[in-house]
């Protein structure tokens, strides 16, 4: 069992609770898409990975067939005084996070921590927003149904994008089993002359960065093309430095980050959350910062890592 | 070369470029290209399931919901626009660039739960931006400007927490860039990595400011009316 269990259980009643309103609508495939996805959440550490991937593909083709429209509740909530001190929970969203992230990573059981980094930063996620939920609606004397069912409603106008990031992630694990990865850099080797320190820094940056876009994520790139290019035909045949080398060859991955969809937690996730229009907005922002600095990167190789 | 994987990178393309329904785009490309890797059905079926389970924690912007949509329902985002309508001189180029120093910095000390698109963006960074450009034009914003103001607030955000993180000497990319050279036969301290982040995160903060006082400029500007 994933010691993320208790924070997929509290997702799962979120979607659990759009599914039933949606039945009551009277829409039966939203009601099972949302029904599906809450059970997979759940009980994915006991089935076997390959009816969970069944079960998604499922939740891929309902999510397909059209859906209702939901009525909203509590729509005269609105009326209420706007709080002026409402800025204060919603810093302490943030400094509870960390807050709480650094008390889960001491926890330890038999000497040995129970949650990792990135374990311990969703626990404190979680829980702040929990109790900022709640406290918020002891505060201002409202029923913390309020919150929960515009929490739903909002669910809804998301829809399926909510879970999109997910499918692109199982995107990017089929692409790299498939031999993806080895594609790319089988391409970039054959298209770079190796007597030229330039064009091989070039190629190597280039070549993380567009790993990166296609894989959505640097540390999948890094290793593929840090032992593919940086290291022997970069560091032990050139005679480049290794430290400037791959410390910002790394960085050229995150410049790829930032323009592509497969980034999904990055670059998607803000822009369901904002409730864009265009879901490749936060891509469009950032790009021509995230090319630029691709090319003040491939200069930094060059000059601060170049054999004298 | 086989080239055949690939054709999952097509199929992907291909449906996003005719607008067929994302999620189900995104998992056909995912059978084409096992399918056309030389994977079984079976094996495909089991990557997506374990690739299912492992990223389950990407869909925790679900849970931060209700403490948000409560919160808006609150009057959040008027107590926003209260606060950027009490500065002096309020622009857009003045909430963002500040929270991208502040955003660099404090990643580059290992903080970097404390900001994020859930915890600062939504609830409180993308409406001061929005109030701010409001103010600079003297007129509300229209939706296509509005996005454009939030969809930079996400993009400032993801740019200071990627290149703070890095000059971070115990974060997890320093340790990957040490532990992959280490196979290899290099040995580096990884203060040496951490401090080539360095200059990357200047650049990145010079680029990325200077283009946020150039849309300052921009979005502050009234919509010609026409």
């Amino acid at each position: 069992m994933s010691a993320l269990w208790p924070i997929y259980v509290a997702i799962a009643l979120v979607m659990l609770r759009l599914g039933w309103r949606r039945f009551s609508a009277g829409d039966h495939a939203g009601s099972a898409f949302w029904g599906l996805l809450a059970a997979l959440f759940v009980a994915a550490d006991w089935l076997s990975p390959a009816v969970v991937g069944a079960g998604l593909l499922l939740v891929g083709v309902l999510s397909a067939l059209p859906q209702g429209k939901l009525e909203t509740f509590f729509a005269n909530v609105r009326a209420i005084e706007p709080a002026t001190t409402i800025l204060r929970p919603a810093l302490l969203i943030p400094l509870l996070t960390v807050a709480l992230m650094m008390v889960a990573k001491t926890l330890r059981w038999q000497g040995s921590p129970v949650l990792d980094a990135t374990q311990a930063t969703l626990y404190g996620l979680a829980c702040s927003v929990v109790l900022v939920w709640l406290a918020a609606s002891i505060t201002w004397r409202v029923s913390p149904r309020i919150g929960f069912e515009s929490g739903v409603e909002v669910l809804d106008r998301l829809g399926w994008a909510a879970v999109l990031p997910l499918a692109l992630a199982t995107l990017g694990a089929v692409f790299a089993k498939a031999g993806l990865g080895v594609l790319v850099s089988d391409l970039v080797r054959l298209a770079v002359p190796a007597d030229s320190g330039f064009l091989l820094v070039v190629a190597y940056a280039l070549g993380m960065a567009l790993f990166t876009m296609i894989m959505g994520n640097a540390f999948a790139a890094f290793p593929v093309l840090s032992i593919g290019i940086a290291v022997p035909l970069l560091i032990q045949g050139q005679g480049y430095a290794a430290a400037p080398v791959v410390a910002i060859g790394m960085l050229c991955g995150y410049c790829g980050t930032l323009m592509t969809p497969m980034a999904a937690n990055f670059n998607l996730v803000p822009a369901i959350l904002l409730e864009l229009k265009d879901r490749n907005a936060v891509i469009k922002a950032q790009a021509p910062t995230g090319a630029a600095l691709l090319v003040v990167n491939i200069l930094l190789i060059y000059f601060l890592a170049k054999p004298a | 070369m086989d080239f055949w994987p690939a054709l999952g990178l097509l199929v992907l393309i291909a449906g996003l470029a005719l607008r067929l329904q994302p999620m189900l785009t995104v998992l056909s490309a995912g059978l084409v290209s096992g399918l056309a890797g030389g994977m079984s059905l079976v094996d495909i079926l089991n990557t997506l399931g374990e690739a299912f389970s492992r990223n389950r924690f990407l869909a925790i912007l679900i849970l931060t919901l209700p403490a948000i949509a409560l919160l808006e329902r609150l009057g959040l985002r008027e107590q926003a626009e209260r606060f950027i309508r009490g500065l002096r001189q309020p622009s857009f180029a003045r909430v963002l660039i500040p929270y991208l120093a502040v955003r660099q910095i404090f990643a580059m000390l290992g903080l970097t739960s404390i900001a994020g698109h859930p915890q600062t963006v939504r609830p409180v960074l993308a409406p001061m931006a929005e109030a701010a450009v409001a103010l600079q034009r003297g007129e509300p914003l229209d939706a296509e400007t509005r996005d454009c103001v939030r969809a930079h607030a996400a993009g400032t955000d993801n740019i200071g927490l990627f290149f703070g993180e890095d000059v971070f000497v115990a974060f997890g990319a320093v340790l990957l860039v040490q532990s992959t050279l280490a196979q290899q036969g290099i040995d580096l301290a990884p203060f040496a990595i951490a401090i080539y982040g360095l200059p990357t995160a200047v650049a990145a903060f010079l680029i990325h400011s200077s283009r946020l006082m150039w849309w300052s400029r921009r979005l502050g500007r009234p919509a010609v009316s026409t």
